[in-house]
Formats: structure tokens, C-alpha cells, sequence
């Protein structure tokens, strides 16, 4: 086990250095410079040139991205610059935008990508697996085809659309207005209207801890929703396919035959052989969810990962993209090796040695 | 009965796919919406357009529409002006007026007074002229009437459908038009990926060893890569318009299918028949890409399928954030930027119609997927 875990880091090596050159390549492919505050310089002539600021050029060449004329370096150099003087060494940089050890910046952010995802990835497998033995013990009902038509349906949703929708009609006064329309709400109550904007009110950090988790996980319900449909979607449908494919199999009629009760066959017998290949899904998910979560970050105003990449792309902040993309890509490769050892958890027959 | 067995048993594999494909109601309904899509993007300048269709001036025929039919369509000019110069040839000089001189034009010929609207007119003389629906282009701007819904009392009289976007552009024509993007997108770019997926894989899974090995290692690059991250990444970098965002989506999507039809290759490739064709001396080139790959084909139209709708999918998102398709182009996620930033203002539609459009042609392009995948499922053969 252990020689096998050291094996696949040691093969993630190649495959970040791969994603280093992609980004890198892009980055320098792109036009414009971190320059934003160019400031206008006199020249002996007379005429005024456009010049960027001596801090600015300083920062630029610390950077590594640029030789002391201001001008792009070569492909090779940067790339090479980056992951040898930088990447290896743990030094990242000083980020030209916020003026912040990159580091520091991108763990921040990442903490709050990371609790989204982590927080969604939960709930799809809290309420998909269900839906699978469900589906396995209803097949051909009605509850089942309403089912797996909105599955469908929620599984083809835009995520943008969900989005809006969510905001329109959770976090309007539509809702509210509809409700007292009605008039089966209490007076006295008011109808939830769910904030939209960021994780937290202003000055709720000065809160104590139970207003402060509760604000929190008032702001965090909509984008949590808009971020889970779409994967919950789609594990559901693969864990009925799944549940409805193992129900067929022979050994489950042998449980059958000799008298299991049908709880044990469902959950014992079906259930754990359902969820091998569902196991290596969530792995797969992982991409998605990460690249997912920056229409959500955009959307809801949220500092996470996806957020700080647009931002640092927009503003040519080359050490940030650097940074934030490699840990985006070690954060799918961890995720990618804990499927795998998971599976052998799962499956028993499966040895990675 | 034994006449009937046989002839079943005589259908080619293309056969029985589309046999079963048709037996199930909700792929038809998929293909049908797909087919309606298609047909909208197609015919979009002949929907929404501030010129007439046809219109018959002092007992001429002329065909304003179709002058520059092309212009709304994301072709490039080498392929967009020869098609253009063909229409020209037979039509009348009246077709090659602007938009506005064709307003003045029409105005005292067929129409007496007000706007356009979509329809027939007649006029004096004979003159008459055959306006599509919706008589507004999506390009065609009215500082004046920006941001107003269609119940706006200012544009009473006036056939804006679905009232019009921040720059007084008209939004149903914009929503006819965005049909034009979402297909390009969608077809194009699973087209180029597809082409360079299977070509690769192909080899890799035909020739095995250090190249296969190489091969996986970019399959894996390219799988740990979140795509959207650096879709959204290159094209915010580079501002890339409508021909950047399928380019890199053909160049980024391409593992899937590579990763099938390598697949596939790895279990025909010991097949009798490619063992006959190597035996007869074929050269290699022509054993990949005339026997395997037409045999290996099934599992890429199925996530082709697929891959239709999440091109759509992304490009709607990157138009959403704001860095698809340049303006004056319409997107279905352009406009539903507009309509989440008038969230407040109570136009509601803009908010929801643009992504009903989008759902709707993801869910035709999955069902589609759906029925495919289904009917190719050599389980139900028998």
C-alpha cells in the first residue's frame, strides 16, 4: 500500500509539470503585462511615454516572468524560473494585486473552495445513495419515473440559470410577496429571504460562535444549491443504473433463495457492490466541481479559488495564476489518489499492490 | 415467421440502432427539439430581421433578407462573401440598402406610418412586402427605447415581443439569434475534438507501448485539469470571441474520446478481421482508419452526443461571466447577464427566458445522447 501510494505521488510530478508548462505557455501567450498603473515619464525629447512605475518593474522582475528590460522572457526561461526558483523552493512570490505573500492568499481562498466543495460532495453522496435503493426496490412506479425525470431534468440545468433562479426567487421579495398573497404563512413570521452576496454579513466575524455559524449557513445556502444540483444529478443517476444492474445479478437471487432478509440483500449484498464504481465517480467529479465553483464563486461574490483566478488572470497577476492553478491541479491529484485508495476500502477483491 | 426472423437477422448494425432508437418516445421528442434548434439557427435571419423577406417593388421581386444572410452567422468572409456575391448577382439594387435607408425606402411604398412590423404590408401601386415575425435585427440598436419590457407604454406600437436589452437591441430577436451561437459552438468544436481524439487514440491504442504511455500521461494532464478553470482562464486571457471558444474547447475536450476509441482499439485489435487486413498487407494507416476506427465509431457518437450539450453548456457560462461571444453576437448567457443584473427591476423573463432556452437544448441534446446510448446497447440486441 504504502510503496503503492509513493509510486503515484511520485507520477503526479510529471503530470504538474505538464499543467506548469499549459499555464505558464498561456499566460505569457496572452496579451498585456501586469502594467495596469503605467505611469507617463518624461522624455529627454520632450514627449511624454508611457513607462511603468519603478516598484512596478522591480515587482515584474521578481516576478521571473520578465528580464530587467520589462520585456516577456522566453517560454522555456519562465517556465524554468518558475518551478526551480520558485516552485521547489516554496517561495511564490509576492502578489502584485493584493500585495500579499501568494501563498498566504491562495490558502485563504482555498479554504473557502474547499469547504464548498467539501460541503456539496456531501450532500450528493447523503441524498444519491438513497435515491439508489430506492429506485432499486421501486422500479417501474410512478415515484420512480417522477424521479428519474427530474434527475434528468436537474442533471441538464445550467448551473448560471439555477443560479439566478435561486436568487430570484429565494432572495427577492417575489417569494414573500406570493406568501402573504396567499396568506397561509403566519403574519407574525417572516418568510426567510436568504442573503446572496458573499459568506457573511458585514461584521459577522464580530459575532459569537452560534449567530456566526448561523449567518454563515444562511449565506451559504443558495450557492451550496446551485454548486451540489448538478453532480447530485448525476451520481444519483449512475447510482440507480448501478443499484438497478446489481439488484439483476445472480448473487442476489442466491441471497434471495436462501432466505436473507431482504434488508441485508438490499444493504449488505446490493448496496456495497453498487457503490465500487460509484466511488471512482465522485473522483471524476472532482474536476468539475473545482471549475464548477467559479460560476458560483462569480455569481454569489464569493473569495474562493475560482474567484481569485479570474481576478489574478484579469489583472496579469502571473504569480497568482502560477500558484492557483498548480494547487487546483494538486487538489484534484490528492482527490483523484484518495478515490483510489478508497476503492480498495470499498472492494476487498481489489489489491494495489 | 422463419422470412421475418431472417430479415431481422440481415439488418446491418446502423439498422437496429435506428430501429431501436425510434422505439423510444422520449429520444424522438430529444431529436425533434434538436432538430427544431438547427432549423432555428438556420433560418434565424428569416425570423428576426429588419428587412422583408420578400417585397415586390414598382412589380419587381426583390430578397432584402437574404442580401446578407450570412452576416449573422459566424462564418469567416473568405467563406461569407462569395456566398454573398451569388445572391447578388439576381437581386434588384434596392436589396443593397442599409438598414435605416430601407425604413425610408419602404416608408410611402408600403408602409404608411409607424414602425415596421413583421407581416405583410401593402402599399400603393401594387407594392407590397412580406416583413419577418419579428422585425427587429439583433444587432440593430435603439439608444432611446434601452431596458424597456414590452408593456412600456413608450413602445406601444412597436413589436418588441420580449421589450428590449441595455443597448435598446431587441431581446427576442437576440434570443432567435443565440440559437446561431449555442449550435456553432455545440456541432464545431465537438467536430474538431472529436477529429483530434480519435485520431490520437487511434494510434496510441493501435501501436501500444511508449507512445500509449505518453499518451496517457497528456490524457492525464489534460484530466486533472479542471477545463472550465482554463477555458475561462485562456479566454478571459486572450478575449477570444466565438472562433477562440471552440478552438479551445476542441483542443481541451479531445481525452474523452480518445480515450474510447483507444479503448475500443485495444479490445478489435486482435480481431480477425484486422489480423485478415494486416495479413493481406495493408499498411498500417489504412488498417486504423479504415478498419478499426469505422468499427470502433459507436461509443464517440454517444459522447459526442453528450459533448454537444456541454459545449453549449460552457460557452453559455463563459457568455454569462462575460467573456464568450463579442458583442454585437447574441448568447443565451449574455443575456442572461443582462437579465441577472436587472434582477430588481422586475423583468423577470430576462432573468429566466435565455436560460430555458439553454436548459432546453441541453435536455434535447441529452435525450438525443440518452436514446443513442440506449439503442447501441448490445444487451438489447437479441
Amino acid at each position: 500500500m504504502l510503496s503503492y501510494i509513493l509510486r503515484r505521488l511520485l507520477l503526479m510530478i510529471p503530470t504538474l509539470f505538464g499543467i506548469t508548462l499549459i499555464t505558464v505557455g498561456f499566460m505569457l501567450a496572452a496579451p498585456g503585462k501586469p502594467g495596469a498603473e503605467m505611469e507617463q515619464v518624461q522624455t529627454g525629447g520632450g514627449g511624454t511615454k508611457l513607462q511603468s512605475s519603478k516598484a512596478l518593474g522591480k515587482a515584474m522582475e521578481e516576478m521571473g516572468f520578465f528580464d530587467e528590460k520589462g520585456e516577456k522572457k522566453w517560454f522555456w526561461d519562465a517556465w524554468y524560473h518558475w518551478t526551480f526558483d520558485k516552485f521547489m523552493r516554496l517561495d511564490l512570490g509576492t502578489s502584485i494585486k493584493y500585495n500579499r505573500p501568494v501563498a498566504e492568499l491562495v490558502w485563504d481562498r482555498m479554504k473557502v473552495t474547499l469547504l464548498l466543495n467539501a460541503i456539496s460532495l456531501f450532500l450528493i453522496f447523503l441524498f444519491s445513495i438513497p435515491i439508489g435503493i430506492y429506485s432499486s426496490t421501486h422500479q417501474g412506479t410512478v415515484g420512480d419515473g417522477a424521479q428519474s425525470t427530474l434527475l434528468f431534468l436537474m442533471y441538464s440545468m445550467p448551473s448560471w440559470w439555477l443560479a439566478t433562479m435561486l436568487i430570484l426567487f429565494l432572495s427577492s421579495t417575489i417569494m414573500p410577496d406570493l406568501v402573504a398573497g396567499l396568506g397561509w404563512w403566519p403574519d407574525a413570521v417572516d418568510w426567510p429571504v436568504l442573503p446572496s452576496i458573499g459568506l457573511g454579513s458585514e461584521g459577522s466575524e464580530r459575532l459569537s460562535l452560534i449567530p456566526y455559524l448561523w449567518d454563515k449557513a444562511q449565506h451559504l445556502v443558495l450557492p451550496i444549491t446551485a454548486l451540489t444540483v448538478g453532480g447530485f444529478a448525476a451520481i444519483s443517476r449512475y447510482m440507480r443504473s448501478g443499484m438497478l444492474e446489481t439488484i439483476r445479478q445472480d448473487y442476489i437471487r442466491t441471497a434471495r433463495a436462501k432466505g436473507v432478509a431482504e434488508h441485508d440483500v438490499l444493504y449488505t449484498h446490493a448496496l456495497r457492490n453498487a457503490l465500487i464504481p460509484i466511488v471512482t465517480l465522485a473522483g471524476g467529479l472532482l474536476p468539475g466541481m473545482i471549475g464548477g465553483s467559479i460560476i458560483i464563486e462569480m455569481i454569489f461574490t464569493i473569495d474562493g479559488m475560482g474567484k481569485l483566478a479570474f481576478e489574478a488572470i484579469l489583472n496579469r497577476d502571473y504569480l497568482v495564476v502560477m500558484a492557483n492553478t498548480t494547487a487546483a491541479a494538486i487538489l484534484t491529484l490528492i482527490g483523484l489518489l484518495v478515490t483510489d485508495l478508497l476503492y480498495v476500502f470499498v472492494d476487498p477483491r481489489i489489491s494495489l499492490d | 415467421m422463419a422470412d421475418h426472423a431472417d430479415k431481422r437477422q440481415n439488418q446491418s448494425y446502423w439498422a437496429i440502432v435506428r430501429r431501436q432508437f425510434f422505439k423510444r418516445r422520449l429520444a424522438v421528442v430529444g431529436l425533434v427539439l434538436v432538430i427544431g434548434m438547427l432549423m432555428t439557427a438556420l433560418l434565424a435571419p428569416l425570423l428576426a430581421n429588419n428587412k422583408p423577406i420578400v417585397a415586390s417593388i414598382g412589380g419587381r421581386l426583390c430578397f432584402p433578407a437574404f442580401v446578407d444572410y450570412w452576416e449573422a452567422f459566424p462564418v469567416p468572409d473568405f467563406v461569407r462573401l462569395p456566398l454573398q456575391r451569388d445572391v447578388s448577382m439576381f437581386s434588384p439594387r434596392y436589396d443593397f440598402l442599409g438598414n435605416e435607408e430601407w425604413k425610408d425606402f419602404l416608408t410611402g411604398r408600403v408602409r404608411t406610418e409607424g414602425e415596421l412590423w413583421g407581416g405583410f404590408h401593402k402599399g400603393a401601386g401594387g407594392d407590397w412586402a412580406l416583413m419577418p415575425l419579428i422585425p427587429y435585427d439583433f444587432k440593430e440598436q435603439h439608444l432611446a427605447q434601452r431596458n424597456k419590457s414590452p408593456s412600456d407604454t413608450e413602445l406601444a406600437g412597436t413589436q418588441h415581443y420580449l421589450g428590449t436589452d441595455g443597448s435598446g437591441r431587441d431581446v427576442a430577436a437576440r434570443m432567435i439569434h443565440g440559437c446561431i451561437v449555442a449550435m456553432t459552438v455545440g456541432i464545431l468544436s465537438v467536430g474538431i475534438y472529436c477529429t483530434i481524439g480519435i485520431f490520437l487514440g487511434a494510434i496510441a491504442g493501435y501501436f501500444g507501448g511508449w507512445v500509449d504511455m505518453v499518451f496517457m500521461r497528456v490524457v492525464e494532464v489534460f484530466l486533472c485539469f479542471p477545463t472550465l478553470f482554463l477555458i475561462l482562464a485562456v479566454a478571459a486571457a486572450f478575449n477570444a470571441g466565438i472562433y477562440g471558444i471552440v478552438i479551445l474547447l476542441g483542443l481541451i475536450r479531445w481525452t474523452g474520446p480518445a480515450r474510447l476509441i483507444r479503448g475500443e482499439i485495444l479490445k478489435n485489435k486482435q480481431s480477425d478481421y484486422v489480423i485478415a487486413a494486416r495479413a493481406l498487407g495493408l499498411s498500417n494507416p489504412r488498417v486504423i482508419f479504415r478498419h478499426l476506427v469505422p468499427n470502433s465509431l459507436a461509443p464517440v457518437l454517444v459522447s459526442a452526443t453528450f459533448g454537444i450539450s456541454t459545449a453549449i453548456l460552457i460557452e453559455s457560462s463563459l457568455s454569462f461571466l462575460g467573456f464568450g461571444v463579442k458583442q454585437p453576437m447574441a448568447s443565451w448567457g449574455e443575456i442572461g447577464k443582462q437579465g441577472r443584473e436587472l434582477l430588481s427591476s422586475g423583468k423577470m423573463y430576462l432573468a429566466i427566458l435565455p436560460g430555458l432556452a439553454t436548459f432546453v437544448t441541453i435536455t434535447a441534446f441529452n435525450l438525443v445522447g440518452e436514446g443513442l446510448r440506449d439503442a447501441m446497447d448490445p444487451r438489447l440486441k437479441s
